[in-house]
């Protein structure tokens, strides 16, 4: 979808688009809103839409107390392209992010991990990460790492004293006294 | 009584002139943004949320910080007339002074580490010092984030790092920054081609009080633009390359200025003297201005006079939130200007001998 501005604050990016045909005469009217005038005018779209002619009588001043008469008989309106992707945790559209450049969540890092990864890689020059790491996620990585290492030189010990290959086995055991002390 | 009695009076950490490399390095900042994991980003976090958040923060650094003497503000609390006085000791940014929502500073007693609750990210968390210092400024603020880190757990990506409501701030979420004073470059007219090289190196230029700031009286800070692809240090490192290179630059140019110009430099110093020893009433930007010159005059030694501490002072004083904090009927722009007139020609008379 294009960007488009709301047509009813004419600031916001629009993120719900609607368009009416008239079954008569067969001429196309479009509306296009953003989030808080939807809001605002307390628009319950998932009811359906009410006529454009409707929503464009309420413009509201104020912004306080217009309230709307819900259609009931959606007939002759549609929903075009209201339910753009959303985060489910922050529910931020993407095309809200747009004017001020904040997210709503940390969520929407992985929500949007197409457009976010796009997003870095022309601002960033890259996508990828190479500075500190939280303290613990080290400690694990770390932890796993000798974990591994101490069930590979394990192994091979015992295989070694099977095989009375005693000068790998002490070997292998300086290795392994190696991996307890810290820092090793 | 203000809020900031304790603090208001006193020299700022970050000025301590000439700060290094001849008075034009002023001073260094490093900032870290982090978000905590179990809170959405500021723009969707409701009101209720962000007084938990906030309250939370102070909470945990005052224990886990636990510097003596630590200053701790509800920002929201305070008076426009502080929060600006907070901004002038580039203690809170401006868009938190004027934000009014729920948020908090914390201030060590010495002003150098300073962390902001509730800004654009949950925490911003600052080390500011004079001179070009920002290696050790990072290793202060690196130290303390994972003190914090270890109780309140910063939301983190494997692949983009440490995660920020801007995705320009993501990765290291750190930002290092070095205000400059650079009135030579300025006067010769190759300041705009130094700046040029900037933007192709991904640092960014902003004025004296950071984000939206014009510059003023010559000072400009230069930071990294990119947060992402590199590691701290390696972000650090270039920063001071590209410091000293400008450094360089402003040097050569003050040479050149001296070698062509001399009398031309000598006029601007000794007219800025002139005027602010005598001046009845003066503007915050008049000030800004002469006083660069002054800057200018001690560093090349063509004054005799060379008071660095009372230029530090008047540079802090005089400014708007700190005159009005201090001295009282001074909150019309015309008294005010009085009063930064008295204070300046009164300071600038001080013997060297009364400075403690």
């Amino acid at each position: 979808m294009l960007d488009v501005t709301c047509q009813i604050c004419a600031k916001r990016p629009a993120t719900t688009h609607l368009t009416e045909l008239d079954p008569g005469t067969g001429q196309r009217q479009e509306l296009h809103l953003c989030a808080t005038c939807i809001q605002r005018l307390d628009l319950k779209l998932e009811l359906g839409p009410p006529p454009i002619a409707t929503i464009l009588d309420m413009k509201p001043e104020d912004g306080g107390s217009v309230k709307i008469k819900i259609n009931l008989n959606p007939g002759t309106a549609t929903v075009t392209a209201s339910d753009e992707e959303r985060c489910p945790e922050c529910a931020l559209a993407f095309s809200e992010f747009g004017s001020g450049k904040l997210f709503g969540c940390a969520h929407d890092y992985t929500a949007f991990a197409d457009k976010v990864e796009a997003l870095l890689r022309n601002y960033h020059g890259t996508s990828q990460h190479l500075g500190r790491h939280p303290v613990d996620i080290q400690t694990v990585a770390a932890g796993v790492e000798i974990r591994a290492r101490r069930a590979q030189l394990d192994a091979a010990l015992r295989v070694a004293v099977a095989d009375e290959k005693y000068e790998d086995a002490a070997r292998l055991r300086d290795q392994l006294r190696g991996l307890e002390k810290p820092n090793a | 009584m203000s809020h900031l009695d304790a603090i208001i009076g006193r020299p700022a950490s970050w000025l301590n002139s000439p700060g290094s490399h001849r008075g034009i390095v002023v001073s260094s900042r490093i900032r870290l943004a982090r978000n905590l994991g179990d809170y959405a980003f500021q723009r969707k976090l409701s009101k209720v949320r962000q007084e938990e958040l906030v309250a939370r923060l102070i909470d945990t650094t005052t224990r886990v910080a636990n510097l003596p003497d630590a200053l701790t503000l509800r920002v929201n609390l305070l008076s426009d007339i502080e929060c600006q006085a907070l901004v002038e000791r580039q203690l809170i940014s401006r868009d938190l002074a004027t934000s009014k929502r729920p948020a908090g500073v914390y201030v060590s007693s010495d002003e150098v580490y300073s962390l902001m609750f509730n800004e654009e990210d949950h925490v911003r968390l600052q080390v500011i010092s004079s001179g070009l210092c920002t290696n050790a400024n990072l290793e202060l603020a690196v130290r303390l984030d994972q003190s914090l880190e270890g109780v309140l757990g910063w939301s983190y990506h494997p692949q983009y790092g440490y995660l920020t409501a801007c995705p320009t701030n993501v990765g290291t979420g750190l930002r290092a920054s070095v205000m400059l004073h650079l009135p030579a470059l300025v006067e010769s007219g190759e300041l705009k081609q130094v700046l040029r090289g900037l933007a192709k190196l991904h640092m960014t230029v902003r004025g004296l009080h950071g984000e939206g700031s014009e510059p003023s009286g010559h000072y400009y800070q230069i930071s990294n633009q990119r947060a992402l692809g590199a590691s701290e240090h390696g972000i650090v490192d270039q920063i001071n390359e590209t410091v000293e290179r400008i450094v360089s630059y402003e040097q050569l140019a003050r040479q050149a200025l001296i070698a062509n110009h001399r009398w031309r430099v000598e006029d601007k110093v000794f007219r800025a003297w002139g005027l602010l020893t005598n001046a009845r009433t003066l503007t915050t930007e008049e000030l800004s201005e002469h006083l660069s010159w002054i800057r200018l005059g001690a560093a090349l030694e063509m004054l005799a006079w060379g008071n660095w501490k009372i230029l530090d002072r008047i540079f802090l004083q005089c400014q708007p939130a700190h005159i009005q904090l201090q001295h009282p009927d001074t909150a019309d722009v015309e008294r005010r200007d009085r009063t930064r007139a008295d204070l300046v020609r009164k300071w600038l008379s001080t013997p060297a001998t009364e400075l403690n």
